[in-house]
């Protein structure tokens, strides 16, 4: 994707200037949610607390801490004690781990802040009025699974007269 | 509320009743003395969508290990069957899935609390178990 960039930008060597398309797209390959955390934690140096969490997703503090709990189960953050969050405590903290410590690095936030200078942040954005359109096909069949086809139902009527409903040596047939 | 059919056969088996199907347009419910006159009648609503739910090459297991009903599939299509069907996607295991995780248990044994983290895993990630 570096090549990529750098070739459609005219050059033959990488640059610095080449990096953060891979950091855009990687972080946007992440569920949703998780990805404004990520980039959360990159603009706040590395650590978030519940409250920071919650208006980032724009969810509730129990939907945070699901988020920051998969974060730490995936290894990518270390979280601090477990706790509700009750008011007079310390809130529920999560920081990158070592290993992805460069993430919360001033120069990881600079290549980040790019992404917003460079042409709106997207140099490939479609602009209103231009790219593919979306249209449903004129005619749209909807399956409905609530009730069999008309062939099974005819063939089972027969069976739902309760004379039908009878009991072999140990089956019940309905 | 209405019943899910995947909801129906846990109860049958909470009843210690088996369900089957005798040619397309017959559910069998053995022994027949177990079944509560009521239960019949909720089994006779939802009928056709029991017999397409035992179609599935699937079973349906009470796993000590993990304290919860799980089911065996062939594939990720009778698992999607299974989801539509009222099963959440995470108690779905299918034969690729048991494939990997047996051979792991040949590797070294797979202990009841390692079974509950990677249950834990799909449940949270809504992960796949892969190679």
């Amino acid at each position: 994707m570096r090549e990529a960039h750098a070739l459609i930008c005219g050059r033959r060597q990488l640059t610095v200037e080449d990096l953060w398309p891979v950091l855009d797209v990687t972080f946007d390959s992440a569920p949703t949610n998780r990805a404004k955390v990520i980039r959360g934690l990159v603009e706040a140096g590395g650590t978030l607390n519940t409250s920071g969490v919650a208006k980032l997703l724009g969810h509730s503090s129990p939907t945070a801490r699901k988020e920051m709990e998969a974060l730490s189960v995936l290894g990518i953050v270390d979280k601090s004690a477990e706790g509700k969050d009750e008011p007079g405590r310390p809130e529920t903290q999560i920081k990158l781990v070592s290993d992805f410590a460069w993430f919360g690095s001033d120069e990881c936030k600079s290549l980040m802040g790019k992404v917003t200078d460079i042409q709106g942040g997207n140099p490939f954005k479609i602009q209103p009025g231009q790219g593919i359109k979306k249209e449903f096909p004129p005619c749209v069949t909807v399956k409905d699974d609530s009730a069999p086809d008309v062939e099974e139902a005819g063939a089972g009527v027969d069976t739902f007269v309760p004379a039908e409903q009878h009991t072999g040596k140990e089956k019940l047939r309905l | 509320m209405t019943p899910t059919p995947i909801t129906l056969l846990q109860r049958a088996a909470e009843h210690g009743l088996k369900l089957g199907s005798e040619g397309r347009h017959t559910l069998t419910v053995e022994p027949a003395e177990r079944c509560p006159p009521s239960f019949a009648d909720t089994l006779k609503d939802h009928k056709w969508l029991l017999l397409d739910l035992l179609r599935l090459p699937f079973v349906m297991v009470f796993s000590k290990a993990l304290g919860e009903t799980i089911f065996f599939c062939q594939d990720e299509d009778t698992k999607a069957a299974l989801v539509e069907a009222g099963a959440e996607p995470w108690s779905v295991y299918t034969r690729d899935e048991l494939r990997v995780l047996v051979a792991q248990n040949r590797v070294a044994p797979l202990s009841h609390a390692e079974l509950r983290k990677v249950h834990d895993i799909k449940r949270t990630f809504g992960g796949r178990i892969t190679e």
